[in-house]
Order: C-alpha cells, then sequence, then structure tokens
C-alpha cells in the first residue's frame, strides 16, 4: 500500500451523506442492508395485500368481491412480489447488514456494485406493479409462467419479462458480492470452518443463485423470442416442447426453493446457541447438510412435475432423490435439538421465533415427503394440499426467520432495544394464525379443493372460513411488526454491545448501534 | 493477510469469473434448448 493511500485513509473518517442523496448513492453495506430490509418489507405488505384480497374472495363459496381474472392476476402477482420482492431481498439485506460484521470485513467486497444491485429493484417492481393498470391487466397465468397459457397475456408480457430479469440480474450481483467478499475479506485467522453459519448458508445460497438465476433468466428470454421475434423453443407447432419449460423452470424452480430457506437456517443457527447458551451443536455436521442439501437440490427439480408424465425410472429416480433430502434437513433438526439439550434456556423474541421456526418448518418439510411420493402426488397435485405445503415452508419458514433475525440483530443496528412485550405479543399472535390460516388447507387439499381457484364446492366451506379468519388476523399482526420495528429505529432503552448474555461472534465486539464504518482496521480471529 | 493492492486484484478477478460463469449458464441453457430442436 502506497503512502499517499494511507495519508488519505487517515482523514477519511467521514459519516453518512446528509438526506436523500445518502441513499440513493450509497456504497456502505449497512445503508444499503437497510435499504433491501425496508424494501423488503414494504413488498411484504404490498404482497400480503393480495393475499388479503385471495383470501376474502375464499371466504365463503359463490364470487364475492373480484371477478376471476383479477383473482387469477391476484395469485400470481402474490407469489412474484413475495419470493422475489419481500423473501429474497430481506435475506439479502440481512447478508449486507450482517456478513462484513460476522466475517470482520470492514464493508461489502464491491461496495458501488452493491449499490446497483439494489436500486434495481424498486424499478423492477414499479414495472411488475404497472402491469396492473395495463389492458389485459397483471400477469395471471401463475408465478411458474408456463407456456402456453402465459403467451396469453396481454401488454404486461414483456414487462413481466423485463422486470424478472432485472430481478434476477439484482440478485446475481447480490451473490457475486457476497462470495467475492466471504472468500476474499475474511479477518485473519478465520479460517472457513471457523466462519458461523450464517456466513456458511450465505455463501452455499451465493453459488446456487450463480447457477440458477441465469437459468431463469434463459428460460424467459426464451419466452420473449417465442412471442415476438417468431422462434418456437416451447410452441408444439412450430416443432418446440412446452414441457422442456417446465423442465428448465424447475431446474431453476427447485433450488430456488433452498435460496429462500438455507440463509433461514444460518440465521436459526446462530439464535438456538445464543438463546441456549451452548456452542452449536455439530457445527462441521451442519455445514456438511447446506452443502449436500445445495447439491440435492439440482437433481430433484421434476418432482414438481410427475403429473406431466414422464418414465418410471425418471419418477423413481426424482422420488428417491427428494426423499434424500431429508436425511441432511434430518441432521440440521437433531443438531439444533441437541444445541437445546441441556442448555440454559430462555426465551426472547428471537428465541421463540427460532423454535417456532424449528417446529413449523418441519411440518412443511413432511409434508414435502408426502408430495415426493409418486403415487400420491397424483392426488396432491395442484391441490390446497401443496398451498398449505408451501406455505408453511415459507411463511413459519423464511417470514419467521426473517422476523427472528430482525429482532436479534436490531439492538446492534438501531443501539435500542425494542418493545420485549409487544414482541412477544406479535409472536403469538403471529404463531397461532399461520396456523389457524395454514393447517386447514391441508384438509381442503386431501378433500379434492384445486388451487388458483376463486370460487369452490360447498362442502370446502367451513375449512376456507377458518382459513380465511386466520389470514386477517395474521396480516393484522404483522402491522404490529412494523409498529415495532419503527418505534426500536425512533428509541427505546439503551441496548449494550453484547446485546445477549449468550452471544457470541465479531458482530457483538462492535457498539451498538454499529459504528458507520466497522472493522477498518481487521480484527484477529483465534 | 493480502496486500490492499493484491487483494482488489484478487476481488476483480473473482467477480468478473463469477460473472462469466453466470453468462455461460445463461448462454448454455438458450443453446441447449436451441440444439435440442435440431
Amino acid at each position: 500500500m502506497s503512502t499517499d493511500t494511507l495519508a488519505h485513509d487517515d482523514h477519511h473518517d467521514h459519516g453518512p451523506e446528509k438526506g436523500l442523496k445518502r441513499w440513493l448513492f450509497t456504497t456502505n453495506h449497512k445503508d444499503i442492508g437497510t435499504l433491501y430490509l425496508l424494501f423488503s418489507l414494504l413488498m411484504f405488505f404490498v404482497g400480503g395485500a393480495m393475499a388479503m384480497v385471495i383470501r376474502a374472495e375464499l371466504y365463503q363459496p359463490g364470487l364475492q368481491f373480484v371477478d376471476p381474472a383479477f383473482f387469477n392476476q391476484m395469485t400470481t402477482m402474490h407469489a412474484l412480489i413475495m419470493i422475489f420482492g419481500a423473501v429474497m431481498p430481506a435475506f439479502v439485506g440481512l447478508a449486507n447488514w450482517m456478513l462484513p460484521m460476522m466475517v470482520g470485513a470492514p464493508d461489502m467486497a464491491l461496495p458501488r456494485m452493491n449499490n446497483w444491485s439494489f436500486w434495481i429493484l424498486p424499478f423492477a417492481f414499479a414495472i411488475l406493479l404497472s402491469t396492473l393498470f395495463m389492458p389485459g391487466g397483471a400477469p395471471a397465468g401463475g408465478w411458474t409462467m408456463y407456456p402456453p397459457l402465459v403467451l396469453q397475456l396481454g401488454d404486461a408480457f414483456p414487462f413481466l419479462i423485463f422486470s424478472v430479469h432485472m430481478m434476477g440480474a439484482s440478485s446475481i450481483m447480490g451473490a457475486i458480492n457476497i462470495i467475492v467478499t466471504i472468500m476474499n475479506m475474511r479477518a485473519p485467522g478465520m479460517s472457513l470452518l471457523k466462519m458461523p453459519l450464517f456466513p456458511w448458508t450465505w455463501l452455499i445460497t451465493a453459488y446456487l443463485l450463480i447457477a440458477v438465476m441465469p437459468v431463469l433468466a434463459g428460460a424467459v428470454t426464451m419466452l420473449l423470442t417465442d412471442q415476438f421475434f417468431g422462434t418456437s423453443f416451447f410452441s408444439a407447432a412450430g416443432g418446440g416442447d412446452p414441457v422442456m419449460f417446465q423442465h428448465i423452470f424447475w431446474f431453476f424452480g427447485h433450488p430456488e426453493v433452498y435460496i429462500m430457506i438455507l440463509p433461514a437456517f444460518g440465521i436459526v443457527s446462530e439464535v438456538i446457541p445464543t438463546f441456549a447458551r451452548k456452542k452449536l451443536f455439530g457445527y462441521e455436521a451442519m455445514v456438511y447438510a447446506t452443502a449436500s442439501i445445495a447439491f440435492l437440490s439440482f437433481i430433484v427439480w421434476a418432482h414438481h412435475m410427475f403429473t406431466v408424465g414422464m418414465p418410471l425410472s425418471g419418477q423413481l429416480f426424482f422420488m428417491i432423490s427428494t426423499m434424500l433430502i431429508a436425511v441432511p434437513t434430518g441432521v440440521k433438526v437433531f443438531n439444533w435439538v441437541a444445541t437445546m439439550w441441556r442448555g440454559a434456556m430462555t426465551f426472547e423474541t428471537p428465541m421463540l421465533f427460532a423454535l417456532a421456526f424449528l417446529f413449523l418448518f418441519t411440518i412443511g418439510g413432511f409434508s414435502g415427503l408426502m408430495l415426493a411420493i409418486v403415487p400420491a402426488d397424483f392426488q396432491y397435485h395442484d391441490s390446497y394440499f401443496v398451498v398449505a405445503h408451501f406455505h408453511y415452508v415459507l411463511v413459519p419458514g423464511a417470514v419467521f426467520a426473517i422476523m427472528c433475525a430482525v429482532y436479534y440483530w436490531l439492538p446492534k443496528w438501531t443501539g435500542h432495544m425494542y418493545n420485549e412485550t409487544l414482541g412477544k405479543w406479535h409472536f403469538w399472535l403471529s404463531a397461532v394464525f399461520v396456523n389457524v390460516t395454514f393447517f386447514p388447507q391441508h384438509f381442503l387439499g386431501l378433500a379434492g379443493m384445486p388451487r388458483r381457484i376463486p370460487d369452490y364446492s360447498t362442502q370446502f366451506a367451513d375449512f376456507n372460513w377458518v382459513s380465511s379468519v386466520g389470514a386477517f388476523c395474521f396480516g393484522i399482526s404483522q402491522l404490529l411488526f412494523a409498529y415495532i420495528v419503527i418505534s426500536c429505529i425512533r428509541g427505546g432503552a439503551k441496548a449494550t454491545d453484547r446485546v445477549w448474555e449468550g452471544s457470541h461472534g465479531l458482530e457483538w465486539t462492535l457498539p451498538s448501534p454499529a459504528p458507520y464504518h466497522s472493522f477498518e482496521e481487521a480484527p484477529e480471529v483465534h | 493477510m493480502l496486500e490492499q493492492k493484491d487483494r482488489s486484484a484478487r476481488v476483480r478477478m473473482n467477480a468478473i469469473l463469477l460473472g462469466l460463469i453466470a453468462l455461460a449458464v445463461y448462454g448454455g441453457f438458450i443453446f441447449l434448448s436451441w440444439y435440442r430442436g435440431q
């Protein structure tokens, strides 16, 4: 390093810019993390409002509030917004805030690209949401965008494709940044197998993103050329194959499921040891289990397509490979339970969310195993059982883990403790009503109610009523979450540097709130 | 620990390599889809 650079760095101790410019031009990982998290909270409420429309329509049989075409737009947009706008950006926001502090780096490796990764997103979602006002309405053929149905979209089609490309570009750049940061900027002494679990799970997730987001981009590019440039990738009339789209889509789609859950595993692996006041049981096994799940995620995609038709050998392969995922997942659940065994546990809000994750994600995992069984899947496919399954994995799984992380690290971010009583209220309301919403959907599916329909036979009325009441209460409970977070940002009891009695790791060695520039000199890890 | 200059070069090389992998996956899937139809 030259003396010039050193001299410059000596006078480099400036804080954030003032006003809007701070947020538009920031290259600071904490600012960008905050932007991602606030954006994802906003999208969580936009997507949540769409869920409320869906549940209001399904409150009783018959068509009540919206016409079927708009209902289909709501199911499609709800999924796209929740997956790409709420869950994924929330995890990237957490990664931005925490990874540099957890590995002892001053910032992300590529700060300007980091700014760009974030600022693509508001434009992508503005474009996607603008389709609601276009002739023909918003995308309505399902978030899976299967041709030929998706090609019947109105003016929204090219806007959908463009916004998906933008989301993909944002995710790929975010993933590159995370990999490069972890591989190059860890503090001296922090070998990979000394790294905390959250960076580990994110490292593996980032590789998944780089491997599969371009696949989605390729699939939607081919949809675009089929529609506007005379190709026939997926058009049977021109010699193409619509089923090939489904294979390509799910080659992306299944690893995508793990993109949304591996960082959640990382969060829970941080929180449970803190509140059990014990080291994580089986650290290396956790790392290898995460890597195994990531590997297996590439060879199970066709379990989404059993009813499309495939050779018996294909059915067997995808059934057995899917069931294999239960092995590393079981290792993880065992290790979390073993971490708590004989621990001195306390039940602050983050721990409550982590425990709910453990129980309820496991329910989603088990219904996933049921769906993996080919003959059973012939019955369950496209029924409400599938809706119940993936909502158990994504809401009390991914979303609860995000909330767990927010409560866990909020005092480090803001320097204030959140209101613990309100936090517990938020947890119990969420935990009760998430089950009231989604558990009856298992029964609806087993009784034969199809997914993605605005009306249903009268025998499904009771459980739909229960599910809708649960959904409204769950939705309202989330306003409490926004209130708790905002009031914690504005003030509250002063947080200590370590915040939690049982916390370990570099991020807790920093003051609360964490300074704008942290670890300008790398800490030593022993 | 690597010197600052060395590290920036390595960071840049890593980022470019990962970006190229992403582009190759994108192009590769489109190529294979086209090739399957030939």
